[in-house]
């Protein structure tokens, strides 16, 4: 008796994570006909600060890799360079980019008066996918960078495709 | 015979129950048409997978596939939320929105990165992640 009942508890836990995710979430959320959540989880990385170092007679800076993980093709923007501290009468140019460490190659690039464009929806992204953000502020030509304290936040989205 | 079987399944089920579920995202329904007021009644799901407090949202214009400005009215009334693990949070956004055609918008969440200065002084480059999906209004 015992493992007849086994077998159908089993059974029907097996037959429900067959059904397709929207039904799933029907059973959960029925109150509201949404699709289902498409993640797009940092997997490494939530939040960082990064020293940033003189180079070449300006700023730079690296965060260590981060990675994403999503169960969807997902696209990469930098949204906004936000400039929330610099000394006084800085003039400094921002520049920031999202490097794909994998291809070695800068997948979007942003500056502070504008947000990069989104990079195109790539393939569902696994924790072995790692992105570096760079930072540089550079002084206008002929000038030097003005010295003193600068911090800079960067917002990365991660965008979901819907439905 | 069938015994058998039955117990392989019930072991298989097991094991897709323990794997781990990725409860954070957003939840939009694909499209949205105004209401008979006019307005545009967006409703949404927030879940995290850990506890977030200060979990805040905005909702975003979107011009070739790239977020841009906030819709004004929304970011009017902001709201912050503490999550607790994979908790489901509704939320609703009411707002009007003039359309020719139809029109992408991007529901962001994300929680703000530490206070400026709380590691340390020198120059830094904080980077803050924000998730953000996409749906369509219409006319």
């Amino acid at each position: 008796m015992l493992s007849r009942i086994i077998a159908g508890f089993g059974l029907a836990i097996v037959g429900c994570s067959m059904l397709p995710a929207s039904a799933q979430l029907a059973s959960s959320a029925s109150q509201f006909k949404g699709s289902v959540p498409k993640i797009c989880q940092i997997a490494k990385a939530v939040n960082t600060e990064t020293a940033m170092s003189t180079k070449e007679g300006g700023l730079y800076g690296e965060t260590e890799p981060f990675s994403y993980v999503s169960n969807t093709p997902v696209s990469l923007q930098l949204r906004q360079i936000k400039v929330e501290d610099q000394p006084a009468g800085s003039t400094g140019v921002y520049e920031a980019a999202l490097k794909d460490e994998i291809k070695n190659q800068d997948l979007v690039v942003a500056s502070a008066a504008q947000a990069s464009s989104a990079s195109k929806f790539a393939s569902p992204l696994m924790d072995k996918d790692q992105f570096r953000l760079r930072l540089r502020i550079t002084p206008q030509k002929g000038e030097m960078l003005t010295a003193g304290n600068y911090l800079t936040t960067v917002t990365v989205d991660c965008i979901s495709p819907n439905g | 015979m069938p015994y058998r079987w039955a117990r392989l399944f019930a072991g298989l089920a097991l094991v897709t129950a323990a794997a781990p579920v990725f409860a954070e995202g957003v939840e939009l329904p694909a499209r949205i048409r105004p209401s008979l007021s006019g307005d545009y009644v967006l409703r949404a799901v927030l879940s995290t997978n850990e506890s977030v407090r200060g979990l805040r949202y905005s909702l975003h214009k979107v011009v070739s596939g790239g977020i841009r400005e906030e819709i004004p009215e929304v970011a009017r009334r902001p709201e912050v939320l503490n999550t607790r693990p994979g908790e489901k949070r509704p939320v609703v956004l009411s707002f009007k929105y003039p359309l020719s055609g139809p029109e992408e918008l991007a529901l962001c969440m994300y929680a703000d990165p530490p206070n400026p200065g709380s590691s340390g002084s020198g120059s830094r480059l904080r980077v803050a992640f924000r998730f953000c999906k996409l749906l369509t209004l219409q006319p």
